[in-house]
Order: C-alpha cells, then sequence, then structure tokens
C-alpha cells in the first residue's frame, strides 16, 4: 500500500514536470523496457534508439495517465507501439554480427559445442542462441512469450498491454514454447549424441 | 487409453496462470503420467534458459540524451503542437474552456443571423403577398395593368387580347366589365 502512494505521489510530481521524479519513472522501468525491447528486435542500437523514444513520449503524455497503477502497463504498451511502428516502417534485419547462430559463425559448430565435456552452460553463446530462436517466432507470439514468460507477468497484464484476450495469450505463449522447443533441440543436445567420428 | 492434460493447459500450469482448482488437478495429473511431466520439465528448462540469460546492460548515457530531448518540442509527426495542451489536461477537461466559449459564439451568432434574415425575409415576402391579396380583392385591377388602359387588343402587347372579352382568362377584361356594371345606373 505505502509503495503504490508513493508511486502515485511520484507520478503526480512527475505530470506536474518535477524532474527528479521524472528521472525516478526512468530508472525504475528503463532496464526491463530496454531488454524487452532488445528481445523484440534483437539489435542494441535499435532497442536503444526505441528506449529513448519510448521515454521520450511517457514523458510527454504523462498528463493523460488517470491511474498511476497502470503506469508499468502503459509505458510497456507505448514501448510494444514503437516497436509494431518500426516494423511496419521498414523490415529489420537481424544484425549478423549480434547473433552468431549462422552457420558460417565459429561460436556454434557442431565440433565446439561437442567439444565441452559438460552440457552446454549459460554462457554468451547460449544467450545469443536463445535471442536467435527467439526472434524466429512470429512477431505475436514473440512480444506474449517476452512478456509472459521471461518479463513474468500475469497473462492478465500481458492482454491488457497487448490487447487481446486472456486466451488469445494463453495459447500464444503454448505456440511460441513449442516453436522454441522444437528450435533449441538442435542446440542443446547432450555430449552422447555427438555427430561423425564420435 | 490414457487421458493426458491438454498441452496449452501444461504450458499456463508451467506460468502458474490457472486458476487454484485446475493447478490442483494439473499437480496431481502430473504425479502419475510421465509422459505430460516430461513435457512439462521441457517446457520449465525452455522457461528457466530465458529467465536466467543475462540482461542487456542500460546504456549509462541515454537518460541523457532523454532528458536533453524533453527540452525540444516535439517531433512526432503525428501530433501538432496544438494538440499537446489537450492531451495533456486532466480527463475531466476535454476541451479548453475559451475554446468552448468560442466555439458556442461562433455557432450561435451564424444562427442568429440566419434566422433574423430568416424572419426579415418572411416578414417582408408575407407584406408583399397581403398587398396583392389586398389589390386582387379591391377588384381594382388598373393599379396592377401594366398598360394603364383597358386592355388592348393587340395581341402583341396583350396575351388575353384573342379571348380579351372573356374574363376568365383576361383579368383585366373582367375589371372592366365589373366597373361598366357599377357605372351603369
Amino acid at each position: 500500500m505505502d509503495e503504490d502512494r508513493t508511486v502515485g505521489r511520484l507520478v503526480r510530481e512527475a505530470q506536474g514536470g518535477d524532474r527528479a521524479a521524472i528521472q525516478w519513472i526512468y530508472e525504475e522501468f528503463a532496464p526491463r523496457i530496454h531488454n524487452f525491447l532488445y528481445r523484440m528486435l534483437g539489435s542494441r542500437e535499435e532497442a536503444e534508439d526505441v528506449t529513448q523514444q519510448t521515454f521520450l513520449i511517457v514523458i510527454r503524455r504523462l498528463g493523460s495517465l488517470r491511474d498511476a497503477g497502470q503506469l508499468e502497463s502503459w509505458i510497456y504498451r507505448i514501448a510494444r507501439n514503437e516497436v509494431y511502428q518500426k516494423f511496419r516502417r521498414k523490415k529489420i534485419v537481424r544484425e549478423e554480427s549480434e547473433h552468431p547462430g549462422s552457420a558460417e559463425s565459429p561460436a556454434l559448430t557442431e565440433e565446439r559445442l561437442h567439444a565441452n565435456p559438460e552440457r552446454l552452460l549459460l554462457t554468451r553463446e547460449l544467450r545469443e542462441v536463445l535471442q536467435t530462436t527467439l526472434l524466429g517466432l512470429p512477431l505475436k507470439l514473440r512480444e506474449a512469450f517476452v512478456l509472459g514468460v521471461v518479463e513474468e507477468m500475469g497473462y492478465r497484464d500481458v492482454s491488457r498491454i497487448t490487447g487481446r484476450s486472456v486466451l488469445s495469450v494463453k495459447t500464444d505463449i503454448y505456440r511460441a514454447r513449442m516453436s522454441l522447443k522444437k528450435e533449441l533441440r538442435k542446440y542443446l543436445r547432450p555430449v552422447g549424441k555427438a555427430g561423425t567420428g564420435q | 487409453m490414457k487421458r493426458h492434460i491438454p498441452e496449452d493447459r501444461i504450458s499456463a500450469w508451467v506460468d502458474r496462470q490457472l486458476d487454484p482448482e485446475a493447478m490442483a488437478q494439473v499437480d496431481a495429473h502430473l504425479r502419475s503420467c510421465a509422459e505430460c511431466r516430461s513435457l512439462a520439465e521441457e517446457m520449465s528448462a525452455i522457461t528457466e534458459a530465458y529467465r536466467s540469460a543475462e540482461p542487456l546492460d542500460l546504456p549509462p548515457h541515454l537518460w541523457a540524451r532523454i532528458a536533453s530531448g524533453m527540452n525540444e518540442p516535439p517531433t512526432h509527426g503525428r501530433w501538432s503542437r496544438w494538440l499537446q495542451p489537450l492531451l495533456a489536461r486532466p480527463s475531466w477537461v476535454s476541451v479548453p474552456a475559451p475554446a468552448l466559449v468560442l466555439m458556442v459564439f461562433i455557432v450561435g451568432t451564424v444562427l442568429f443571423v440566419e434566422f433574423r434574415s430568416a424572419s426579415r425575409f418572411e416578414q417582408r415576402a408575407l407584406s408583399q403577398i397581403e398587398a396583392a391579396h389586398q389589390a386582387m380583392a379591391s377588384l381594382d385591377a388598373e393599379k396592377h395593368n401594366p398598360f394603364h388602359l383597358p386592355a388592348p387588343d393587340d395581341a402583341k402587347v396583350n396575351p388575353f387580347a384573342r379571348s380579351s372579352v372573356d374574363p376568365l382568362v383576361n383579368p383585366f377584361s373582367a375589371a372592366q366589365q365589373i366597373r361598366q356594371q357599377e357605372r351603369q345606373p
């Protein structure tokens, strides 16, 4: 309750133009928004640009926010709309340098994978694999999965942000999981099922 | 044949997004069904992998860019600058009071001018019709005879010349006949 009152007070102060309150809103939500945008766009530069644009819009439209309790989902909605704007304006091409999931990349060759005596740990390579497979999902499934699973939001909150029904959100997350399961099986195999010559 | 839990329900179970009764049902089923349990474990592993992935660091210079952007006028093409104050207002004020008053004044003026003109036009038209009725009622057709003479016989100037004596088509003829009758003792 106290936290709600604090958020409410800070939102009111930010709406009045208090710079410290605006900065608080940024510091509170920008890390998660930035990560959400990176997972959606697949590019650090794009994520940075869209994060900046999102918070500029948040600051300009803060006066129209009626319920401070909806601040988080409201910011996510703005960020999500900016992602869709970006996809509508141009085709986003994954920067191969940030996602070495292609056959040419040395990071994920068959040899390197199976040279490890242990199962592949959560290394930088795995993060890139996860991001690559995530970017392979259709936008609708990707956003449901990122919000509901990665960001650990409830299905109702995801529904509020995306504008789709709870049932649609549940189905989209399920379909995203099954698609990722199928793709990740190619990368996360135990060493016992190594390739040729072993 | 053993019944399994629908896969999308297992997915929602992994996210803890079922109601308590449904959660308990799935818990009980997974204890006894190896196939469903295997799927649930796979889904949980994928979930954990994505949640554990190292988050991207927020660039430290980003706030400075946003703060400097706050001082600039909006460049977003969708909204013109005069709409911004409207959007910034509390929800119970949808339109600024002066703009509302101006709108009411303009609409009121237009309606006032229209009605006033209309009523003046109507009054003029009505008075003319009244005068015409009175003239016709007085049978003093000479006042409205453009020729100020008895109806001429020349058909070029008197469209009723051919039937000039027929009062049904020549109102001037009718008036003359009535006057003649009145003059006769």
